[in-house]
């Protein structure tokens, strides 16, 4: 029987793993707005604690809660225009958070949304860019109702679910406390 | 815009002005604000009503709380976290009737993708409904006979697993408690050979293999074998009974369109310590579209029609081969369910289970059910 020989490779890669380390998750992210923005010169990224007024709006308009105390932004500039935006924010999945890139042009219309970090065995397919596609395009007007405006995942209605209003809540607190041209 | 917040605009102007097109604040401590240990619920549950009538005229009708579950789960890191879950059967546990069963229990460690780590009380990879048994997620007040007889969901024990996805699919290897080879039968299969994780005879484990396509979006296919030797517990361990279970299944969901399919086959390497059969075999096929956007509804309208066959003694060797014929059944049945939000659904089905030696008998079934 082979069993042995595998769970010895299973044990060795489990003991190893920890040690293997990955970028960080802010490196990860501007190197996909370098991708989405080629002729930019200037990724500004700032942290900034969550208005309050708007934070309340944004949960209302989207039903959802907001899981971080800050917004972690990026503004995106060709000289000195600015000419896109982009948000990193977490929802909760099952168990683990979700962490999401959401990327506006300077009129804050989604041009991309990525998922930087899944964290679990089963719904991993909201990773697909092609259902990711769907985002495009979409402002804080828009409809963000999940089986309607956006396609749901068999396998990944929970993840399918919180990554739609998590998008909806960043793009309406977006359109809320940002200033476009 | 009419909503600029004053402070908010200084302190982006602030970062703006002194380096104009180069500052930025450094990434420090971003990996760990975006992770925070967490103890999460979720759950799910369904109460049914059922009425079955024989066509020699019996009837009856019972209205059961069949399942109430709770997930209760915490993340210590990342990639360390602890999931459970925790199921009351029928409502009521006394003398045999219900069930209080620990369906899930284990420590996940998740690498990456490519690469997760189990071990405890876990579910085995086999079908469509085994992992994701959630009453919104499948279509029916009941699982499909197949989903009973052929794959005897919820089936769960005592073992580890290897997960991930690599170049696309999704793959998945079990090592865990064996079934109980003395308690497989022609009428209902491997079902009453589940340990169920109590003090399970390990001496004979399961291996199980899943590779399954989730890449392209609305569409599921996918496959599963498992092995066991299945000890004969009755009469002793080292009489065994090698089993094996393979399994195809399919799920498509685009613009309306619901697609189910499984096919499945068990053969059992000793027909004489299984009355005789020596394979079952079944499949299902489930049609749906859902209509809400043509009524100009919200949530979902689905009306459904599945096809079943199942034989629990497809192939019989050295006994009267009536056997076959026994336990073989087909049924059809059509429904409606609705889904007000994805997490909500009620549903009604209505059909026609045709036994090939017996009384046929019509079903009528509504529930409610939820996942959160």
């Amino acid at each position: 029987m082979k069993i042995p020989i595998l769970i010895t490779a299973i044990i060795r890669v489990v003991l190893l793993a920890p040690l293997v380390l990955s970028a960080g998750v802010g490196e990860e992210t501007e190197s996909i707005l370098r991708q989405v923005f080629p002729g930019a010169d200037g990724f500004e990224f700032t942290a900034i604690e969550l208005d309050l007024t708007a934070k309340k709006q944004a949960e209302r308009a989207s039903g959802q809660a907001f899981q971080m105390e800050k917004v972690f932004l990026w503004q995106i500039r060709d000289g000195a225009d600015i000419i896109g935006f982009a948000v990193l924010d977490n929802v909760l999945g099952k168990v683990q958070p979700i962490t999401y890139l959401a990327v506006y042009d300077s009129q804050l219309s989604i041009v991309e949304v990525q998922v930087i970090r899944y964290r679990e065995q089963h719904g991993g397919a909201v990773q697909n860019l092609s259902w990711l596609d769907q985002f495009k395009g979409f402002a804080s007007d828009s409809g963000f109702m999940l089986g309607e405006h956006i396609d749901g995942i068999t396998g990944a209605t929970l993840s399918a679910n919180a990554l739609t209003r998590g998008v909806k809540r960043m793009t309406v607190y977006l359109s809320l406390t940002v200033q476009t041209n | 815009m009419n909503h600029i917040k004053p402070l908010l605009l200084a302190m982006l102007l602030a970062v703006a002005i002194p380096y104009s097109g180069g500052y930025t604040q450094t990434f420090d401590g971003l990996d760990e604000m975006l992770f925070n240990p967490k103890t999460t619920i979720g759950g799910y549950g369904e109460m049914h009503y059922n009425q079955v009538k024989q066509e020699n005229g019996t009837s009856t009708g019972t209205l059961d709380f069949h399942r109430f579950v709770l997930f209760y789960s915490h993340a210590w890191t990342e990639q360390w976290s602890l999931k459970s879950e925790i199921e009351l059967e029928h409502n009521f546990v006394k003398g045999g009737q219900g069930e209080l069963e620990l369906e899930q229990a284990f420590v996940d460690y998740h690498h990456s993708t490519a690469f997760g780590f189990q071990a405890g009380v876990i579910l085995p990879s086999v079908g469509l409904i085994n992992e994701y048994h959630e009453p919104p997620l499948f279509f029916g007040v009941e699982r499909p006979y197949y989903a009973k007889y052929i794959v005897p969901t919820t089936w769960f024990g005592n073992g580890a697993a290897v997960y991930g996805n690599l170049l696309g699919v999704d793959y998945r290897f079990v090592l865990m408690e064996g079934l109980d080879g003395s308690k497989f039968s022609a009428s209902s299969g491997l079902r009453s050979g589940r340990q169920k994780g109590y003090k399970a005879e390990a001496t004979h484990p399961l291996i199980n293999l899943k590779l399954e396509s989730r890449a392209i979006t609305g569409l599921i296919f996918g496959g599963s074998f498992s092995h066991m030797k299945a000890p004969d517990t009755l009469n002793s361990v080292s009489k065994v009974n090698p089993t094996t279970l393979a399994e195809i299944h399919l799920d498509l969901n685009r613009v309306g369109l619901i697609v189910k399919g499984e096919f499945g086959q068990i053969n059992y390497g000793k027909p004489e310590l299984v009355s005789g059969v020596k394979s079952a075999r079944g499949y299902y096929l489930d049609l749906g579209y859902d209509i809400a956007s043509a009524l100009n509804l919200k949530g979902e309208l689905i009306p459904w029609f599945r096809y079943s066959d199942i034989n629990t003694a497809a192939v019989s060797e050295g006994v009267d081969a009536s056997i076959e014929a026994d336990h073989h059944d087909s049924q059809w049945m059509v429904g409606i369910q609705l889904k007000p939000i994805p997490q909500v659904v009620y549903k009604l089905d209505y059909g026609k289970l045709t036994p090939e030696n017996g009384t046929a008998s019509t079903l009528f079934n509504l529930a409610v059910g939820y996942m959160f």
